[in-house]
């Protein structure tokens, strides 16, 4: 089903057309046993006034014809008929308009006993009989008679039936189109939301509105709030990226110039060469942190969760290997459950770093603590690492996360990684300190990372 | 000593064997991962250095499939990228160490000579056994504190015997470990080294640093302290 709109149609429609039916023919029934039950009473009546005025004597029944004041007993064949027999089985009287002997007829009943039902006749037409059987006494005996009033179901019920009908589904027809009606028009009010939603997203890809900004019903809230996220997320990355290009572009224009003019200089080749391999490792450098900066993923509503725990473990089984000579002890404080609702790459990049960093430089011992804070409505994920390696001048602490500075200088690796940690700290709106441990007495980094 | 160099950027796939062979390693290398893992199946090396980035089959899957088939010989791998997922990836497919690209050839060599020793169960840099010292990084023997002068071969098979002390070594698994592929052996030229090694470091006999059992091999015969 392609649309919302027909799919609540079918569906209020069939079971509408189902309801509907069902009430129908629950109605029609009913109207079909009142109109039979008013047969009846109308035929009873009949019985009631022949009994009245029928005079029974020795020579056989006689019913003044001008006493009989429905007019359908008079014409021949007209649907109503009224039959008066004995209980031998002859007929002592009927009404003139019996003229067709294939008309039913009931006898034989018990006296004061009397039946209404529909019948067949041999002609194949369905009659309304209702017949009354009485007695009386003339001396020397008792005589019991059936009055038969007859009438023929086609003469008033079936018109009545089905007019009945044809008002009833007509009418329950048009309830039922306007019903339809009312639902599309409800519908098409009810989709408007998301007709807005969609017109603000085209409008988000021209470039002519940064996020949605609709007032959006309840429901839909959830699904607006993390579009905005996502949109927000992926305009930070181009952002990044944008940056990481041009200030790559910038910063590489002075090892390039330097080296120019290394080119067209003249000095010693001993100097040459120590200068050359300068700016390549000054060059190397750049590349290498603008790389790190352009792949960092930062903030992520839409992400899976990572398990912090497993994360620092994979981390430390490396660090075990690369360093298994040093022989270091690592003390990891995290509960297991511990989520981290940003990128995993994200993470893995920090925790690498921070541990390689502490790792290098601990004399034996290595302690790591994850943790969430939660504070005025935000939730951030702290990591502390912590060495008993010589620790950091706190004249340089701030200066050993910028790009290249080391607290001596010592080759291996590419001196950006405390300048990567940073970099992600600020993509998450977090912060990274440095200062000395007071349990270990080295270094401690605390970063928190906003998720 | 004998190293495994795959690296499919020729130029520095030949530096990488120049520098190893100039720090006494016999080297095979490849350029791509379907023949290096074949040699490093075929062959018992000692080290091995393989880029991550090759061409058709990966070098993650070279190491993976060398780990599953019980060839435990140290791994050091070049990555291109420094991001920590491709590190902690490389080291849980097998690898022991990791270089970041460009790296200093030195280093290079730093790691790969801590990764023998380690491998051999050494700690220190140097290898002293009674009056006999090997330094690895300067590929120097020496003997009461003299210098000996050993060539490229002697100091091989000295240093694979230091490395292994107590072992009996047998001639084919020194063999192995002496020469690269491509080279052309002859079986006897082992017993005349060894011939020449005894009479340099053993000129009055009385040292005896390497005992030979017959039809077993060689052993190192002297302990460290």
């Amino acid at each position: 089903m392609r649309s919302l709109t027909s799919r609540l149609l079918l569906a209020v429609g069939l079971s509408f057309i189902a309801f509907l039916g069902l009430t129908g023919y629950a109605l029609d029934q009913a109207f079909q046993q009142h109109t039979e039950e008013a047969t009846a009473k109308r035929l009873e009546n009949y019985i009631y006034t022949l009994v009245a005025i029928a005079e029974i004597d020795d020579d056989g029944i006689r019913v003044p014809a001008n006493m009989l004041l429905e007019v359908d007993f008079h014409l021949p064949n007209s649907g109503l008929y009224a039959r008066i027999t004995g209980n031998d089985g002859h007929h002592r009287w009927q009404s003139s308009s019996l003229v067709d002997p294939g008309v039913p007829e009931i006898t034989n009943l018990p006296p004061t006993r009397s039946l209404f039902t529909r019948l067949r006749g041999r002609d194949g037409r369905e009659y309304f009989i209702f017949a009354f059987a009485f007695s009386w006494d003339t001396p020397p005996q008792e005589h019991v008679h059936t009055v038969n009033i007859v009438e023929a179901v086609d003469k008033h019920y079936l018109k009545q039936v089905r007019e009945f009908r044809r008002s009833l589904f007509s009418s329950l027809g048009a309830v039922t189109l306007a019903l339809l009606l009312v639902i599309g028009l409800t519908m098409r009010w009810s989709l408007q939301p998301l007709r807005r939603a969609a017109n603000e997203i085209k409008r988000i890809e021209q470039g002519r509105q940064d996020i949605l900004r609709g007032d959006y019903p309840k429901e839909l809230r959830g699904l607006t709030e993390n579009i905005n996220g996502l949109i927000q997320s992926s305009q930070a990355r181009l952002e990044r990226y944008r940056n990481s290009s041009a200030d790559l572009a910038h910063s590489l224009k002075t090892p390039l110039a330097l080296l120019q003019g290394l080119a067209d200089s003249h000095g010693s080749s001993e100097e040459l060469r120590r200068a050359v391999a300068e700016q390549i490792r000054q060059i190397n450098q750049i590349v290498e942190y603008q790389l790190q900066r352009a792949a960092t993923s930062g903030r992520n509503p839409l992400t899976q969760p990572v398990n912090v725990y497993r994360l620092i473990e994979k981390v430390a089984n490396s660090l075990n290997k690369v360093y298994a000579s040093k022989g270091v002890r690592l003390q990891i404080l995290a509960s297991k459950q511990l989520l981290f609702h940003g990128d995993e790459s994200d993470l893995l990049e920090v925790v690498g770093n921070l541990l390689d960093n502490a790792f290098k430089w601990c004399r034996q011992r290595v302690l790591i603590q994850a943790r969430v804070l939660r504070q005025g409505g935000s939730t951030r994920l702290q990591l502390i690492v912590e060495d008993d390696g010589p620790g950091i001048d706190p004249r340089l602490a701030s200066r050993v996360i910028e790009r290249g500075v080391r607290s001596d200088g010592h080759a291996g690796g590419s001196g950006i990684g405390l300048a990567v940690v940073n970099d992600i700290a600020q993509a998450y709106h977090g912060t990274l300190d440095i200062d000395q441990s007071p349990g270990l007495h080295g270094a401690r980094f605390q970063l928190t990372l906003t998720q | 000593m004998r190293a495994l160099i795959i690296e499919d950027e020729l130029q520095l796939k030949d530096q990488l064997a120049a520098r190893l062979r100039q720090a006494g390693f016999a080297v095979d290398s490849s350029d791509n991962g379907e023949e290096g893992r074949y040699l490093g199946n075929e062959y018992d090396y000692d080290i091995a250095v393989v880029d991550v980035g090759l061409p058709g089959i990966s070098g993650l899957e070279v190491i993976q499939a060398w780990r599953d088939g019980q060839r435990d010989f140290p791994v050091i791998i070049l990555t291109a990228r420094g991001r920590w997922q491709e590190k902690v990836a490389g080291l849980e497919a097998g690898a022991d160490d990791y270089l970041v690209k460009p790296f200093h050839m030195e280093e290079l060599l730093a790691r790969v000579r801590a990764l023998v020793r380690r491998s051999a169960g050494i700690a220190q840099p140097r290898i002293q056994a009674g009056p006999l010292c090997l330094d690895p990084s300067t590929q120097s023997v020496t003997l009461h504190g003299q210098t000996v002068d050993l060539t490229a071969f002697e100091y091989r098979i000295l240093a694979y015997l230091m490395l292994h002390p107590g072992e009996v070594i047998s001639k084919t698994t020194l063999t192995e470990h002496l020469y690269d592929q491509d080279f052309d052996r002859d079986s006897n030229v082992l017993e005349v080294l060894i011939g020449r090694l005894r009479r340099k470091l053993d000129p009055d006999n009385s040292l005896r640093p390497i005992e030979t059992l017959r039809g077993r091999g060689y052993r190192f015969a002297l302990s460290e302290h």
